[in-house]
């Protein structure tokens, strides 16, 4: 009953509008532009105190973004919770996404209403913040071209001037064939003209200067498939494969370890933007600079700029825009020009000394304002992110494969980008869900819960067996309210969700129902296809290696003694780490130039391993990794191995039996119940594996490390979808639980309970 | 012959403690490098020339650290105690009492093991809002204080019918209803499974970063592990901090383990040795 | 003190029976053995006694008030278990304290009373001690106090001694016995041990696959076996059944042919006890046999025998000097002949 009347509670709260501010309070603005950390937190309590100055009875609310873990899905939940968020940051790879959403307020009719306005103290990039009328919907925070770095000792060294603007595709090339030594003659490449970097964004450049687009100019069809693209990128494709000028170290986006440009050896490091200065301002072994990117039929180069921008969840517009101007006027950009991730978008900034400091390496700073005129942004009308997403496999094998045919792979590119763009462009059309649905299937299933467990409950009979149900309803009360609010509720929402089109960007009113279309999609997606074969491929291998390497250990330490109490401790400690610690410790482990494990198999005379580099590498190393938190399991063997009975292995002994035989036909049976435990919280845990992909590999290369959780993950928050994943989360779940169903039937064959029942 | 086959043993053991230690020891050596050489300096820079001003530094970044600290605590507190409560209750009620669709119902348990956690998040948030929690410490506490893990009743359950059915047989006939006896019988008993359950919550609590990041919004309720992600840039990372840093915040749960490690491991043993 | 009434009392789990309609009365201050092998549905007769089951149909009083709807607690009843079931967590003290403190009495009353107990059965040095420091007999004598302590109105145990080694077994034994005469309350006693049924019950119940075979004095139930099964469960070594086939009133034995079967014509099973057997020397006109082997056990010594249709075992005194292989005449006294159905096993009375 209790249950029912908070179940009751919660759905009128859910249904409930979220209370706009009460009277009396002070008004507050949200504010969530986390830059660069540490360094920008002194400039933004400047303005926040100088904000509130001049507006009394104003609260400035400062939020943590939360660094690069989940960095956008705060603002994603804030939106979906329709809760107050007035400025935030975000990447113009997101800005056709929230577009066309609706997720942003435009700030037109603000910006003109403010006689102090002008567009033109802005550089030229401000308009990739425009919608197709031409109206802002944002300020630049800070942005950068897409440029090519070089190490002038090692270019000296070849004989070799510093590029030129202007420099073409053919002279690149030869510096690079210049600059690749075998310098120690044993068949290995250490020194590498050019570390390539690999990701879509980064890609572009060569398909745009070659004459190639990546989208029609209406934004609704895919042109990777024409032969410029292909041309491209079989020429970036021979730089790695053919002339083996290229090193594959800079295949990811994010990373933590230096580079073989940090490390001098190599000459060229991109195409990659300002953002790498940081990094490279502890280099003092030899001077480095940048220079426009080499160019082909027409000069060309990306751009990546962040921008202040107001979420459709403000609740003060007018002073968020005012924010946004202070964010974007003379004295945070002053700020950022001097520690920015790029040049400061308001043009007084960053033509000021404080960004084009000479002092400061790298010298020519002028080069990302010079290539301005030749960059461009992405295509502001799509979500790139999906787009990036979906291409991801097939960059991955056009660039890491040894053999790809690439105009294939475009082709198949272009494919799934149309799909995309297709939907997208149905969305529109689709019917709204009634309002409250979803809270209705809360409620619904909130009931259905209540109403099993008390048509349990109503069967009893007898006045002791309806004292036993009261005893157990009275125990189980507290956890079934929370699994009922917390769990039952969710994923009856999230069952529902699964039918629907859903954006967290979108408020949840606008829920579009789609039937079952969602499922349709997975039965054809590639990559859900791809990333259910590497789950279950990760689970296959993980889970045993796991279990003998666990048990292995197990027997190894059972013996009494102080060394192996210690032991037991260290192997179980790593368990102890957040799986974020272990990533960034793994991503070092891993790494396929510098890591600790290439160097060990370096310094024992065998082949270094790329272990994140290829997709049949990298699973190996993510059950290698896994088998660093194997302490678990090995704990469990251990216990159950000390709770043995010591006579039956006497007996064998006495019989004869040799240490193999025994373990295999006298304690292995004893174990059988330990065994399946194990087994069966592995394969959950090895389909939930979520963090380690997600930090380490971001699924790659391609999709060999998109597990499901992490393709879960990606489709909801990343691209959007959250309907789709949804869908997801409903497949995961059924599979999930009929091999679980059938694991514990076939177990009934080989696992011998101890004589003694249960009950 | 004898004396042999131990010193391999011996040697086995070294193996596996450097094998399982090494990254631990990397951590810290990493931890203790120059600013700017990162992941790409050497132990021995780090052991020559060991950078302790980097805990300081890591320290100073993480802001008001003491106040980090007491809330970590306190959610992670507040999550072992709730789910000690409800998941012990919950698996006496599968274990020893004795009612209709017990089965049924302890399936349905297990059978939300195998929902991604991701998938309910954004449901969950919208409850959480409309309850009016949102940047508060319940999103972090209730969902553990009310309906812990079921990996956990499933646990107690195992545990307490791993202790047979007559001591709770002779604690009804002594008089006792079934909370009396979950109270003063098989609570006190279940001693190494409060201490597994209450490590893994901890551990689960202290280590989490999702959940904090998306319900906290106020800088005076933020956690280590926010803190410990705000080190953690896309391009910028000064990694020799965050491993500081991260140093730091395992220390704790290496000390409770280490403390604990006794009964953690019986724990484990009556939990997984029963169907 | 109470007086138990079982009236129709049964259990089902699904479609399997563990106990069938059960009529049974236990009068106050009685001492009933329940007496089976394993899974006969004892325990649960006992269980649902105590309120630990509930019966499927059927009723159970208490003094004369309808119990089998009131809790263990409300029926204030003891139960002493096979395995101890002492609360290992809690010293000797605790454990006997622990029903008192859940009935709520004030602590110098609890106090006085474990004092008491304690005294009673000789665990005053105990006191401090955990469980897991005693020895089995020490911990059933724990168990025991426990199950005294608070003076319940009916006393039940379950299979008490059966972990127990046989000079405490039998020490126990004794002790309980001693009690029930001292402080006379109705006591239900479950065991699968004939000696302990024999020794202890003022009644025994014997049963068999969830229904009770046959109540009655030791003695009574020992001398007059209602069936098959209760002629051979109750004795050691068991009563001697051999099948025969009776005309006009006699039955074929050996080739001889007997008189004295309680019918004219048919089938039926003869009974014999061991003991009953007397042995002579071989002769034409006896029933002969031979000895298959001997199994001497100090005081007494077993015999198999050998007839011409079956096996005989055979109780005789020690000293009595027989060998493997000889040659024995078989009588018994007519008297002390059991006739059973052949087909139901039921006992036929000698009605000549």
């Amino acid at each position: 009953m209790a249950l029912l009347v908070l179940a009751t509670l919660a759905l009128n709260c859910l249904g409930g509008e979220p209370s706009a501010a009460r009277v009396g309070e002070p008004r507050r603005l949200v504010v969530m532009v986390d830059e660069r950390g540490f360094e920008s937190w002194p400039g933004l309590y400047e303005l926040e105190r100088e904000f509130e100055a001049r507006h009394a009875g104003l609260d400035v609310v400062l939020l943590e973004q939360g660094g690069a873990v989940g960095q956008q899905d705060k603002a994603r939940f804030l939106l979906a919770g329709e809760l107050q968020l007035d400025v935030t940051r975000i990447d113009v790879t997101e800005f056709g996404a929230y577009l066309a959403e609706g997720a942003l307020v435009d700030l037109e009719p603000y910006l003109r209403a403010d006689p102090s306005w002008s567009a033109e103290e802005y550089l030229p990039v401000i308009d990739g913040l425009r919608d197709a009328r031409g109206h802002l919907y944002g300020l630049p925070s800070t942005f950068t071209p897409y440029v090519m770095y070089f190490n002038r000792d090692l270019l000296r060294a070849a004989g070799l001037d510093a590029p030129r603007a202007g420099w073409t595709w053919d002279e690149f090339l030869a510096a690079a064939r210049a600059t690749t030594r075998d310098s120690d003659g044993d068949g290995r490449i250490d020194q590498w003209g050019v570390s390539l970097t690999q990701w879509l964004q980064a890609l572009s450049p060569w398909i745009w200067q070659n004459g190639g687009e990546l989208l029609d100019e209406h934004g609704e069809r895919a042109l990777f498939h024409e032969p410029q693209t292909v041309a491209a990128l079989e020429f970036v494709r021979s730089l790695l494969h053919v002339e083996r000028v290229a090193s594959f170290d800079a295949s990811f986006e994010v990373t933590f370890s230096q580079g073989l440009f940090q490390a001098g050896r190599a000459a060229f490091y991109g195409p990659v933007g300002y953002w790498e200065t940081y990094r490279f301002k502890y280099i003092d072994a030899f001077e480095w600079d940048v220079a426009p990117l080499p160019r082909a039929a027409r000069e060309a180069t990306a751009i990546a700029m962040t921008a202040y921008v107001v979420p459709r969840t403000s609740r003060e517009p007018a002073l968020a825009c005012e924010f946004v101007r202070a964010l974007a006027g003379p004295r945070f950009q002053g700020l950022l020009a001097r520690i920015g991730n790029g040049a400061p978008g308001l043009r007084s900034a960053a033509l000021s000394a404080d960004f084009l400091d000479p002092q400061r390496p790298p010298r020519s700073e002028q080069v990302f304002l010079d290539v301005l005129p030749t960059a461009r942004f992405l295509p502001p009308l799509a979500n790139w992110r999906a787009i990036a997403d979906l291409c991801a496999a097939e960059l991955a094998q056009v660039l890491l494969a040894e053999q790809c045919d690439v105009a294939q792979a475009c082709q198949s590119m272009s494919r799934k980008v149309d799909q995309l763009l297709a939907r997208e462009r149905e969305r529109a059309g689709l019917v709204r869900l009634r309002a409250g649905s979803l809270e209705a299937s809360f409620a619904l299933a909130l009931a259905a819960a209540a109403a099993l467990g008390l048509a349990l409950f109503a069967r009893s009979r007898g006045r002791l067996e309806r004292g036993e149900q009261r005893a157990a309803l009275v125990l189980l009360a507290p956890w079934s309210l929370g699994a009922a609010l917390f769990f039952v509720g969710p994923a009856a929402c999230t069952a529902l969700l699964a039918l629907c089109d859903w954006s967290p960007l979108r408020p949840l009113s606008d829920t579009r129902w789609v039937g079952a279309a969602n499922f349709a999609r997975l039965l054809e997606d590639p990559s859900f296809h791809a990333s259910l074969r590497a789950s279950v491929a990760y689970a296959a291998t993980s889970v045993p290696v796991g279990l003998v390497l666990a048990l292995a250990l197990a027997l190894l330490l059972r013996e009494h003694s102080r060394w192996s109490v210690l032991t037991r401790t260290l192997v179980y400690a790593p368990s102890l780490l957040s799986p974020v610690v272990v990533a960034v410790v793994w991503r070092f482990v891993l790494d396929p130039d510098q890591g600790l494990l290439n160097e060990a198999l370096l310094s024992m005379g065998l082949d270094a391993i790329p272990w994140t580099r290829s997709a049949d590498a990298v699973l190996p190393a993510f059950v290698l990794m896994s088998c660093w938190s194997v302490g678990g399991q090995m704990l469990v063997f251990l216990a159950a191995l000390q709770a043995l009975d010591p006579q039956l292995e006497d007996a064998a002994r006495i019989d004869g039996a040799g240490w193999w035989r025994r373990l295999l036909h006298v304690t292995l049976p004893q174990l059988s119940p330990v065994l399946l435990f194990n087994l069966a919280i592995g394969l959950l845990g090895a389909f939930n594996v979520f963090a380690q992909p997600y930090l380490l590999t971001q699924g790659g290369p391609g999709d060999a490390t998109r597990f499901v959780a992490l393709y879960l993950y990606e489709s909801g928050f990343r691209r959007l979808d959250m309907g789709y994943a949804s869908a997801i989360a409903a497949v995961v779940f059924t599979l999930l639980g009929l091999s679980t169903w059938l694991l514990l039937r076939a177990s009934r064959r080989w696992v011998h309970y101890a004589a003694r029942s249960a009950r | 012959m004898k004396l042999g086959a131990k010193f391999w043993r011996r040697v086995a053991m070294a193996l596996c403690a450097y094998a399982f230690l090494a990254p631990l020891f990397y951590m810290l050596s990493v931890s203790l490098q120059a600013e700017g050489h990162g992941l790409g300096g050497s132990w021995l820079a780090a052991a020559r020339d060991p950078h302790w001003e980097n805990y300081v530094r890591a320290l100073e970044r993480m802001g008001d650290w003491r106040r980090l600290i007491a809330n970590t605590l306190l959610v992670s507190v507040l999550c072992v105690g709730g789910q000690l409560f409800t998941c012990s209750l919950a698996g006496y009620a599968f274990a020893r009492v004795e009612f209709r669709g017990r089965e049924l119902l302890f399936a349905g348990v297990l059978a939300t093991l195998m929902v991604p956690e991701q998938a309910t998040a954004i449901p969950r948030f919208l409850l959480f809002r409309s309850l009016g929690l949102v940047d508060s410490f319940a999103p972090l506490v209730l969902p553990s204080v009310l309906g812990g893990s079921p990996f956990f009743v499933f646990l107690f359950r195992q545990y307490f019918l791993a202790l047979g059915p007559e001591l709770g047989e002779a604690a009804r006939v002594d008089g006792c209803g079934h909370l009396r006896a979950w109270w003063s019988i098989f609570l006190p008993l279940a001693r190494p499974m409060l201490v597994t359950v209450g490590l893994f919550t901890f551990l689960a609590a202290w280590n989490d970063l999702w959940t904090p990041l998306i319900y906290l919004m106020s800088p005076e309720k933020s956690t280590l592990t926010l803190a410990l992600a705000s080190f953690n840039r896309s391009y910028n990372t000064a990694v020799e901090l965050m491993l500081a840093a991260s140093a730091m915040v395992l220390a704790p749960c290496l000390l409770a383990y280490f403390s604990l490690q006794r009964l953690f491991l019986r724990g484990i043993a009556i939990a997984a040795a029963k169907r | 003190m109470a007086r138990v009434d079982l009236k129709g009392i049964s259990k089902r789990y699904g479609s399997s029976v563990a106990l069938a309609p059960t009529t049974l009365a236990i009068e106050d201050g009685e001492f009933l053995v329940l007496l089976g092998p394993s899974g006969c549905g004892k325990s649960t007769l006992l269980r649902i006694v105590a309120g630990l089951l509930e019966p499927s149909a059927g009723e159970l009083w208490l003094d004369g008030e309808l119990a089998s709807e009131r809790t263990p607690r409300e029926r204030d009843v003891a139960l002493v278990f096979q395995n101890y079931a002492l609360y290992p967590h809690k010293s000797v003290a605790k454990n006997l304290a622990f029903p008192l403190e859940v009935r709520g009495l004030s602590r110098a009353s609890i106090e006085q009373r474990v004092r008491e107990t304690a005294a009673l059965l000789g665990l005053e040095a105990l006191l401090e001690r955990k469980p897991g420091e005693l020895s089995g007999g020490q911990m059933q004598r724990v168990a025991l106090g426990r199950a005294l302590v608070r003076e319940p109105r009916l006393f039940l145990f379950d299979e008490p001694l059966s972990n127990l080694d046989a000079a405490t077994r039998a020490e126990l034994r004794r002790e309980i016995a001693s009690l029930h005469a001292r402080l006379a309350i109705t006591t239900l006693y479950v065991t699968h041990d004939q000696v302990e049924a024999l020794s202890l019950g003022a009644r025994v119940a014997l049963m068999r696959q969830g229904a009770i075979e046959q109540v009655g004095a030791p003695l009574e139930v020992f001398r007059r076996p209602l069936n098959t099964f209760v002629a051979t469960f109750l004795g050691s070594p068991p009563m001697n059944l051999v099948p025969v086939s009776i005309n006009s009133g006699r039955y074929t034995l050996g080739g001889l042919s007997h008189l004295g079967a309680p019918v004219d014509q048919g089938a039926l099973v003869l009974g014999v006890r061991p003991h009953q057997i007397q042995l002579g020397p071989a002769s034409a006109r006896a029933l002969p046999a031979r000895i298959e082997s001997i199994e001497r056990l100090g005081a007494r010594a077993l015999l198999r025998l050998a007839l011409r249709e079956a096996e005989l075992s055979v109780e005789v005194d020690g000293a009595s000097d027989f060998e493997r292989g000889a040659g024995v005449s078989v009588a018994w006294p007519p008297s002390e002949l059991h006739w059973f159905d052949a087909h139901t096993g039921a006992r036929v009375e000698l009605s000549r």
